[in-house]
């Protein structure tokens, strides 16, 4: 039975495995929100999903639309290019084993470059850097 | 020896294209515009409201583009901060809106237009790119 959420929960192992990512934001890598206190994160957001029906009871194939950013609070010239960076190198057009959620991936891709403007947190007036990217993931269940 | 690609019927299908154009577009232009404002309805009533300024700052923009065959509706969040509420940030979760119903409404468009190129009498297939 198709468990999408499994393939959220492999997307966000597959970051979390990379060392080299992890060295840049090494508070982790989190499901929407990020940790109380982290200075350096990345964070993973489900922004749309939709299925493909088959004529039985099956799906086809799933669309989800993930925005995945680093954030860097700037206290020591730390900027997100590096991390957005991997990012990319670890999603666009990789070949992601979605096998353990019991799926099979068919594309993963960048739909969009992600880089809003400075943000500052009203409460402390800190200043924070977000970049990364909007990607598109194809997958259908195996079993 | 060289390949031969030769293609039949091309003039004869621009023709009916042609002729299809005028009708299709004064059918599909308030198709569109009532999608476009059903999809700025959704937006509005699942943003967050703390002073109804984001709320109120959804609109429906209409362009006509370029060429005679070109129709466009824009649903637009005007308020600056509407992309720190869709896509989150450090201090606040996401609240993803915008994508999600702005791509059913390009969906619903879609079928609607390739409903009315059928009852037309032509053969739509394949995949529209977000369906």
């Amino acid at each position: 039975m198709a468990d999408t959420v499994r393939v959220h929960d492999a997307l966000v192992a597959h970051l979390a495995a990379d060392a080299a990512l992890l060295a840049l934001c090494p508070d982790g890598v989190w499901w929407a929100v990020p940790p109380q206190g982290a200075t350096a994160v990345v964070v993973v957001v489900l922004i749309d999903h939709r299925d493909q029906p088959g004529l039985d009871a099956t799906t086809l194939y799933e669309r989800s639309d993930y925005l995945v950013k680093a954030m860097i609070r700037m206290t020591d010239g730390a900027m997100p290019q590096g991390a957005a960076a991997r990012i990319d190198e670890l999603l666009h057009h990789a070949a992601l084993d979605l096998s353990p959620a019991g799926y099979q991936a068919m594309v993963c891709r960048r739909i969009e470059h992600f880089t809003p403007p400075l943000t500052i947190d009203p409460t402390n007036q800190a200043r924070w850097r977000q970049e990364g990217g909007r990607y598109e993931l194809l997958s259908h269940p195996t079993a | 020896m060289p390949s031969v690609l030769r293609l039949d019927g091309v003039d004869a299908l621009l023709s009916e294209l042609a002729r299809l154009a005028p009708d299709l577009m004064a059918e599909t232009r308030p198709l569109q515009a009532a999608i476009a404002e059903r999809t700025a309805d959704q937006v509005r009533a699942a943003l967050p409201v703390a002073t109804g300024a984001l709320r109120a700052s959804v609109q429906v923009v209409r362009d006509g583009g370029a060429g005679p065959a070109r129709l466009v509706s824009r649903v637009v969040v005007g308020a600056e901060y509407a992309a720190f509420v869709e896509f989150g940030t450090p201090f606040m979760p996401p609240r993803p809106v915008f994508v999600p119903a702005t791509r059913r409404g390009r969906e619903a468009f879609a079928a609607a237009v390739i409903a009315r190129v059928r009852a037309h009498g032509l053969v739509v297939g394949g995949e529209t790119r977000d369906g």
